[in-house]
């Protein structure tokens, strides 16, 4: 192992409980070399980076932030597998030393893992600010490892981290970890390590032995497999395993009346409150900084009112302030003035083709340019909330809020979803991850994209701005819908059978406040922004080049060729083919259609589908006469694509997290039918509130507000009788 | 059985054992409320729940339905 | 050189950048698409021959 690793560069795995500074200490150890995948977060792509110490190299891999290692969250088994099965060369446990009991809990098991590793003690600087004292010898003593005290923010001590963890991989000697549980847990452990010595890895027998005892059902069925592929298919010798092992975890679980995990767990923090009382000196409590900030953020009565403002500012900042003159003045004036009109005068002055000179001027340019406009914006966006995210405030907004998302089926933690999904739905929804219990994160999944994301933006202000002439209340009310939608839907979805789970408890750190470090906010805005930029210049600027082609040929008195009326193109048939769907709606007409159907692509499209359509070059009519210049049916236009089904990259991570297929289908059935009912109800009773007269639309508008009322205000049965009753409403006109 | 639910904010209590199966008692245990360890009640959300605790020197927030897993004296 | 040779060359220039351009955005979209492997899939026995389509491993 060792000689080979000379030549390879080391694996080294990052693990640390989250909030202990583990992103810090990644992004120190390898700089500007980390990679992710393309898309934050589409799937759980190990974040990796390049750490150089001594001119030897090491592959960094950046583990999710975990507690504990047993198997009840995604992040434990993920980064459980990786541990065991890609056999790392080495573990650096970053250890939060403000924090030192609850974090060494997660090294006690990875040093029962057998693994080589060093403890990374992290903020020893705050330790000390505080006047306390570690004595980091005797903890390496304690726990049988090397321990280095570092500061991931200032950079301290991570040289000497990274030539111990290489020293500790070059050794290749597991740590010597002599903890006992009390003799009647080792003597069951011994029993069982009899057992199963032959079927699990030698390395990892102690590991293994503890997760047998626990009755761990991940592990059972990994031996179940065998850890190579030719011992698989003794699947009696597993049950015969089984069943010595049961009763000797069923006798000790009697002999100390407690169940076999409690014991383990409770042991092993027995342990770590001995190791602590020998080698930490805690000077007097007092109120922290962090608690005196909390005594204001999270008061009983200021912390509501603080909140509202605080999202209201951000608000206010990204999407009013930079957001209206910024924005503005990157489409009209830098993508309009400055790029596209000196080059078409270049391009008709040197002679170019007349279509060639549409195809890049106004095709590409003009398509890739009305999403690439928004980037300023969103910068800011992210900025903000990367800020709030890197302080601790978030988790104290999950604490504020979750009494009242829970009313609606949703947990404290869904609010951070639905907040960066008014960025962007895809790290939206991945971050629904970290709610625990099943039924409140599939009520954020199906919920999140309901709130307008940025890619949404352009649409809302090209219809408060151009159709309604600016009117004050058209943007706020786009928000006001989608908040009013996560609500109404939680309402009446909550009481389907369907939500009914099993129970995990709200466990919810408060971490100590910290100044934000530029560089995280920098490179968490920046993973963000690359891959919108990514997203304009490969689906987007394809699709562009597609509905220009569509939009510019077609068939005029049998012939094939460049059209010069927008109504001749491909694009109009495709449009019509389904244009009476939206009909009830109030924009049954092609170009409306296209652009809702190549939204679903990229929800900026519809606005450069928008563009496209109605230039004045191609002879056609402007935007107002879309909606057969009424104001109602843009808006609910407008309503109708803010709330269907979001982009095919939204759909594809929804699909992957809810990780079913009959939820997957659920969740696009009620995301459609629900932006269905919406623009329905919005148009019809709008025209007829305005003087229309009383027609089928109506009479189907009035049915299928009925219908939603009455799924909303049923008492919640004692039996879920499931999805149908409500949604056939929607469905029928 | 008197649970941390029970409570007022401000008191102090030490944990009994904690209640339910699986992943609910080793979700809670995990976080170190473990049998023997101290708990103080710090406040509550605006809106009367969750509660917030101090254990072992760290601030965890608990929603009542799970404080009342965790039986205390 | 007359200038119907000169935007002669102007155009076959500019379908040229633009095909090219066209050729790197697909195939930017295409290689993001072959993802890495996600670590769910880490350990599993036909990681790397999968798709996300045909995987049983990494969604139990």
């Amino acid at each position: 192992m060792t000689t080979a690793t000379r030549t390879a560069p080391l694996k080294v795995a990052l693990v640390g409980n989250p909030n202990s500074g583990k992103t810090t200490l990644f992004n120190a150890l390898t700089g500007s070399t980390q990679h992710v995948g393309n898309w934050p977060g589409v799937t759980v792509d190990a974040k990796e980076g390049r750490a150089r110490c001594g001119g030897r190299e090491a592959r960094v891999v950046d583990l999710p932030g975990v507690y504990s290692l047993a198997p009840y969250t995604s992040e434990e088994v993920v980064t459980r597998d990786f541990l065991i099965l890609e056999e790392p060369d080495v573990i650096i446990n970053i250890v939060d030393a403000t924090n030192i009991e609850r974090n060494l809990y997660l090294s006690t098991q990875l040093l029962d893992m057998g693994i080589p590793q060093v403890i990374a003690l992290n903020m020893m600087d705050l330790v000390r600010k505080h006047g306390d004292e570690v004595d980091v010898r005797g903890l390496s003593e304690a726990l049988g490892v090397p321990v280095v005290e570092i500061s991931a923010l200032r950079g301290q001590g991570i040289a000497q981290l990274l030539e111990q963890a290489f020293a500790a991989a070059d050794e290749g000697i597991p740590p010597f970890f002599n903890r006992k549980f009390s003799y009647r847990v080792e003597d069951a452990l011994a029993r069982i390590a009899k057992i199963v010595y032959p079927v699990v890895p030698p390395e990892h027998l102690r590991w293994y032995t503890i997760k047998f005892f626990e009755r761990d059902e991940r592990i059972r069925a990994r031996a179940a497999q065998g850890h190579t592929q030719h011992e698989r298919e003794d699947f009696s010798r597993h049950q015969e395993l089984l069943g010595d092992i049961e009763p000797i975890i069923a006798g000790c679980e009697a002999q100390l009346d407690d169940t076999a995990p409690s014991i383990i767990t409770g042991e092993s923090y027995d342990f770590i409150e001995r190791v602590v009382a020998r080698t930490v000196r805690r000077s007097v409590e007092e109120r922290s900084a962090s608690e005196r900030i909390d005594a204001v953020v999270t008061h009983r009565l200021l912390g509501l009112p603080l909140f509202v403002l605080l999202i209201f500012t951000i608000y206010y900042l990204s999407v009013t302030v930079v957001g209206g003159v910024v924005t503005n003045f990157m489409d009209k004036t830098f993508i309009g003035h400055w790029i596209q009109a000196p080059l078409s005068a270049v391009l008709v002055r040197g002679g170019a083709a007349l279509w060639l000179r549409s195809l890049i001027v106004d095709g590409i340019i003009g398509g890739v340019g009305a999403v690439v406009s928004f980037i300023p914006q969103m910068v800011v966006l992210f900025m903000l909330l990367a800020l709030l995210e890197d302080c601790g405030y978030m988790s104290r907004i999950a604490f504020l809020l979750d009494r009242a998302l829970r009313r609606f089926g949703l947990s404290g933690r869904s609010f951070i979803p639905l907040l960066i999904s008014t960025g962007c739905g895809v790290p939206g929804i991945m971050s629904a991850r970290t709610i625990e219990q099943e039924s409140e994160r599939r009520m954020t999944i199906i919920t999140a994209t309901f709130m307008p994301c940025s890619a949404k933006l352009p649409l809302i202000a090209l219809i408060a701005g151009v159709v309604f002439g600016g009117l004050w209340w058209v943007a706020p009310s786009a928000y006001f819908l989608g908040i009013a939608s996560v609500v109404f839907s939680g309402l009446i979805l909550k009481k389907l059978g369907r939500f009914k789970s099993k129970v995990s408890p709200f466990v919810l750190e408060l971490p100590s406040y910290h100044v934000p470090t530029a560089r995280n906010v920098t490179r968490s805005v920046w993973e963000r922004i690359s891959a919108f930029v990514k997203k304009a210049f490969t689906i987007i600027l394809l699709l562009s080049i597609l509905l220009w082609f569509l939009s510019r040929f077609g068939f005029v008195g049998g012939r094939f060729g460049m059209v010069t009326s927008l109504d001749h193109s491909l694009v109009a048939g495709i449009g019509n083919l389904f244009a009476w769907v939206f009909a009830p709606l109030g924009f049954g007409n092609w170009r409306a259609s296209i652009a809702t159907l190549l939204g679903l692509t990229a929800k900026e499209q519809i606005v450069s589908v928008i563009g496209i359509l109605t230039s004045k070059s191609a002879g056609a009519p402007p935007l107002t006469m879309l909606f057969g210049g009424q104001r109602i049916a843009a808006y609910a236009f407008m309503a109708f694509n803010l709330l269907c089904i979001p982009c095919v990259v939204a759909v594809s991570t929804m699909i992957s997290e809810m990780k079913s297929r009959s939820w997957a289908l659920f969740t696009l059935t009620w995301q459609l039918g629900w932006a269905y009912a919406v623009a329905l109800m919005i148009y019809q009773l709008g025209m007829w509130a305005s003087g229309a007269v009383f027609g089928p639309g109506t009479a189907a508008a009035l049915l299928v507000l009925a219908a939603l009322l009455f799924a909303l205000l049923r008492p919640k049965p004692a039996r879920g009788d499931g999805p149908g009753c409500h949604k056939e409403g929607s469905e029928e006109s | 059985m008197k649970t941390l639910k029970d409570i007022p904010v401000g008191g102090s209590a030490r944990v009994l054992r904690v209640r339910g199966e699986g992943a609910l008692q080793r979700r809670i245990m995990d976080m170190g409320i473990t049998k023997g360890c101290l708990l103080q009640v710090r406040k509550t959300a605006p809106l009367g729940d969750p509660i917030v605790i101090l254990v072992r020197g760290y601030q965890l927030s608990l929603r009542k339905a799970d404080a009342a897993l965790i039986e205390v004296q | 050189m007359s200038h119907a040779t000169s935007s002669l060359l102007l155009n076959v220039g500019l379908i040229l950048v633009v095909l090219l351009v066209a050729g790197l955005a697909l195939g930017a979209l295409i290689k993001q698409r072959r993802r890495k492997k996600p670590l769910s899939c880490i350990g599993c026995p036909q990681s790397g021959s999968c798709s996300q389509r045909t995987c049983t491993q990494g969604k139990k």
